[in-house]
């Protein structure tokens, strides 16, 4: 029961959840979210699997260093301080800098064209897409059209058959009539 | 009015798919209508071999006419020429050799169909993907109404399912992305449907407490109802389930009820109990804390329908569309798409007992608006009454000069 009043507590704090009017869509937003999250964190879970198993062992004792290696490491904490003014000093950074901007302009350039010939093979699409879609408009009307040509046709046909029963009932019925 | 319902098996003995939503429908329909089935005389759906008697007899009420299966179908070699039909390129000629395999080939039936005797106003057609469903649409387009049970199955993308979608007269949907899949398939918009699924009925009498007692059951439990399977996706729901315990020890246990063609791992909080009385069925579900829905391909899934009348949440296979969709509609589950959305959901809704009790509001709210036999009821008349309307306005029409 106190797990469970934990747990409820826990999930407050990371989920907002409207419960009068529930979105679950919005609801499993936030889950995937926080899935996500999750499983993108393997670290996360590692150190908490090492938090609760058996504590490292103990490490190596280092090894001791040597009187020339001591004087390096404190000559150079004491100089280090004065990096940047070494650097200032002994290196060309104005040069650097122009070369590095001069640089970037190019790269600017080259983007500025790429962008370019990208809309330009968007826009080239969208025409190929809309002469597709016009294309097979044009087939579908003109099949439509073929059919009813030809249902026409058909309907001349009979009409034109009709008239010519009707002519030859016409010259029978005259010379039954008028002999 | 007469209708007649064709479906591919028909029996007491069949508790589920399309053939039981058809024997309900057909039993909820005979108040309205005078209503028949047609059907043939299989009850093995692997091999459609003869088993009941021909002729006819009477179930619940409903006048049964039984066709017989002129060649049951071999499994292996069916087996064979559908892999290769997937697999690659291939002719017309071969997708209808795959539906003869498919069977059930019932010749007489289709014969029937084209005399047009005994004279039908309808023809209801159950699942889309059987020869006597396909021929026997393609036999009386204009009488014919399919109820088509799609899922995201690869043979619905063979070509001889495009022009038969367009073909019948209309359309009874299970759900809104099977109508979406099967109009984004064959380009049928032009053809009348309705999304409308099935009803339950839900048993009034429910005990947890005797469910409990009679399987010996403590504590909270999640549960599953029904084939225990890979197709159903059980395989994952043991693994998510048995990692979720892992991580978070937490005491809960997984209920498992219906047959079984998947070996269930040993786990003393994985109780299997087989196939159950629907008493015992609707006991369990009454007790658990949540359905587990974890199947891929579902057309409707009954037993969620089931969950929500019951007023219980579902956590359900995302990977599933009509799940999903469904979920969301519904506001009355969550879903996953894999283990770490599995076990953050699962987490949630197992902390938070007002989440549970509100999905399950909603749910049972939608049950009540859309899956109660008079809803059902009603959309389908709503459907044969459109039919009758046209043809009213057809023969008008016919009359004009």
């Amino acid at each position: 029961m106190e797990d469970k009043e934990k747990g409820e507590r826990r999930l407050s704090g990371v989920y907002k959840i409207d419960y009068e009017a529930l979105d679950v869509t919005a609801l499993m937003d936030q889950v995937r979210q926080r899935a996500a999250r999750r499983a993108a964190e393997p670290g996360q879970a590692a150190a908490e699997t090492e938090e609760a198993g058996p504590a490292s062992p103990p490490a190596a004792p280092a090894e001791p260093l040597s009187l020339k290696k001591k004087i390096k490491i404190k000559v150079q904490r004491f100089l280090t301080p004065f990096f940047p003014l070494q650097r200032l000093l002994a290196f060309p950074v104005h040069l650097d800098l122009m070369q590095t901007t001069a640089q970037l302009h190019q790269t600017n350039l080259r983007l500025d064209r790429l962008l370019a010939k990208v809309h330009q093979r968007d826009l080239t699409q969208e025409y190929v897409k809309l002469l597709h879609i016009l294309c097979h408009n044009l087939v579908a009307e003109l099949t439509k059209l073929r059919v009813e040509h030809e249902a026409l046709k058909l309907k001349a046909q009979i009409l034109e058959k009709d008239f010519e029963q009707l002519g030859r009932r016409e010259r029978a019925m005259e010379r039954r009539i008028l002999p | 009015m007469k209708v007649v319902f064709v479906v591919q098996r028909y029996s007491l003995e069949i508790s589920g798919g399309a053939e039981l939503h058809c024997r309900w429908v057909a039993e909820h329909m005979a108040k309205h209508w005078e209503v028949e089935v047609w059907t043939t005389r299989a009850f093995d759906y692997i091999t459609w071999k003869n088993h009941y008697p021909a002729g006819r007899e009477v179930i619940n009420g409903v006048p049964v006419r039984r066709y017989p299966v002129r060649r049951p179908r071999d499994p292996e070699k069916f087996g064979r020429l559908q892999a290769r039909l997937l697999a690659g390129e291939h002719k017309a000629s071969d997708e209808l050799r795959w539906l003869e395999e498919e069977g059930p080939l019932a010749t007489a039936l289709l014969a029937d169909l084209r005399r047009g005797r005994p004279a039908a106003d309808y023809f209801i057609f159950f699942s889309y993907r059987y020869y006597h469903s396909y021929w026997g649409v393609h036999t009386v387009p204009n009488k014919a109404i399919l109820v088509p049970t799609a899922e995201h199955d690869p043979v619905i993308h063979l070509r001889l399912f495009k022009g038969l979608f367009r073909r019948p007269r209309a359309f009874i949907y299970n759900s809104v992305e099977e109508q979406d899949m099967i109009q984004r398939l064959s380009g049928n918009r032009s053809v009348p449907g309705l999304v409308t699924g099935v009803g339950t009925e839900v048993l009034e009498a429910r005990s947890a407490e005797r469910f409990r007692q009679k399987y010996g059951l403590d504590g909270d439990y999640l549960i599953y109802i029904g084939r225990v399977d890979q197709n159903k996706g059980c395989h994952k729901m043991f693994d998510y389930f048995l990692r979720f315990k892992e991580e978070t020890g937490s005491p809960i246990k997984l209920v498992l009820i219906g047959g079984t063609v998947l070996p269930i791992p040993r786990h003393p909080d994985i109780r299997y109990l087989g196939i159950l009385s629907e008493q015992d069925k609707f006991d369990g579900l009454e007790g658990a804390l949540l359905l587990l829905m974890p199947s891929f391909y579902e057309s409707l899934s009954m037993v969620t329908l089931e969950a929500w009348a019951l007023g219980k949440p579902v956590l359900a296979n995302a990977h599933c569309e009509v799940l999903r969709g469904q979920c969301r509609r519904s506001r009355a589950g969550l879903d996953f798409r894999d283990y770490a959305e599995f076990s953050e959901a699962l987490g949630l809704l197992l902390a938070d007992q007002r989440l549970r009790q509100v999905l399950g509001r909603n749910g049972a709210a939608y049950y009540r608006e859309n899956y109660t036999w008079e809803v059902i009821e009603r959309k389908y008349l709503t459907v044969v009454d459109q039919l009758q309307e046209e043809n009213r306005c057809r023969s008008i029409n016919s009359l004009r000069p």
